[in-house]
């Protein structure tokens, strides 16, 4: 049986600290949904809250993550996973994964109502979803979110269905391939600005697949570094020259003095 | 649209039969209300509520086109 409570607190740091005590469980181990956030109207009139459920996560769901390898100095590794099986074995999973797929998205497409095709293609060990037709605007979405929503979708029925080492990745019309051209350029292009300029480059905020992508683009390029800063959502990969000067200075900057007899 | 919420949630859990969906129409929107068996609450939501956004982003797509709001609740 699963054990969920809801928790409120100031922070989510707080109410998962708490619900760790309560559960007796180690943090990591309590899957939470916000259920709602005060975001402290105005700012000073009501304090912030947050109201979460948590629960115990038992270890069976195992949510595919786009954990990128971030650090830029770590390079990503292509295909070759360590504990890899047998490719017969590899193979003939991949063909079953494919079939459960097959099956889903014949039905899913359906109940969508969506005009489209697909297709598969292995590579790599992977698997490949092509989606095209007239309702591939659609299922793109905003910025790629509804396409981003179907692919993490079919990652976790993977994994559920007990295909977790299947890799997954799905494209519509080939938007994803031309995001991927799209952002290794505007990596190329702001590396030469930050050169020229002699002074770091701030990308907009992005998700961690993009932000790989930026990492992995600029990863043997000598002359410049790359990091990541701020949270998610907002987090944003930093373009730097490498070496030659010292890294940004984040440290504090004086404050003006503050006087008493000002009331 | 109601069959592709169930179709999704039904995927998703150990216990398809205990899945209900009922719909609530409004003018301008449409909730979905989901209920599974309480061991499979997490299944359905996920970790940081990822797999319930995903599920949520994938019905607002396919209601588009009806020209009307789609939410998705889950309740236990």
């Amino acid at each position: 049986m699963q054990r969920s409570v809801e928790v409120s607190g100031k922070t989510l740091e707080e109410v998962l600290e708490r619900s760790a005590r309560y559960f007796e469980v180690p943090k990591e181990k309590l899957g939470y949904e916000i259920i709602a956030e005060n975001k402290g109207f105005l700012g000073i009139l009501s304090p912030k809250m947050l109201r979460v459920r948590v629960w115990i996560d038992e270890g069976g769901e195992k949510t595919e993550e786009e954990s990128p390898q971030e650090t830029s100095s770590q390079p990503v590794k292509a295909s070759s996973t360590p504990d890899q099986p047998p490719d017969e074995d590899q193979s003939q999973n991949l063909a079953r994964a494919r079939e459960m797929l097959d099956q889903f998205l014949g039905g899913f497409l359906k109940k969508m109502e969506v005009e489209v095709n697909y297709s598969f293609q292995e590579k790599e060990g992977r698997l490949l979803v092509e989606i095209e037709g007239q309702d591939a605007g659609l299922l793109i979405g905003k910025r790629g979110e509804t396409l981003e929503a179907i692919e993490s979708f079919l990652k976790i029925l993977l994994a559920k269905k007990g295909f977790s080492q299947v890799g997954l990745s799905v494209d519509i019309s080939g938007y994803q391939k031309r995001q991927e051209e799209n952002l290794k350029q505007l990596a190329q292009k702001t590396a030469q600005k930050v050169l020229q300029d002699k002074k770091r480059a701030k990308l907009r905020p992005m998700s961690a697949k993009e932000r790989r992508i930026i990492h992995t683009a600029l990863k043997d390029n000598p002359r410049v570094t790359t990091y990541s800063i701020g949270q998610e959502p907002q987090r944003r990969v930093v373009i730097d020259l490498k070496n030659g000067r010292k890294k940004a200075n984040y440290s504090k900057k004086p404050r003006p003095k503050k006087t008493r007899n000002n009331v | 649209m109601k069959d592709l919420v169930e179709y999704m949630v039904r995927a998703l859990v150990d216990n398809p039969n205990e899945v209900k969906v009922s719909e609530v129409e409004g003018e301008q929107s449409i909730i979905y209300e989901v209920r599974v068996a309480p061991e499979d609450m997490g299944k359905v939501i996920g970790k940081q509520g990822r797999i319930a956004r995903s599920i949520r982003t994938i019905v607002k797509a396919a209601c588009v086109k009806s020209g009307k709001k789609a939410m998705v609740e889950i309740l236990e």
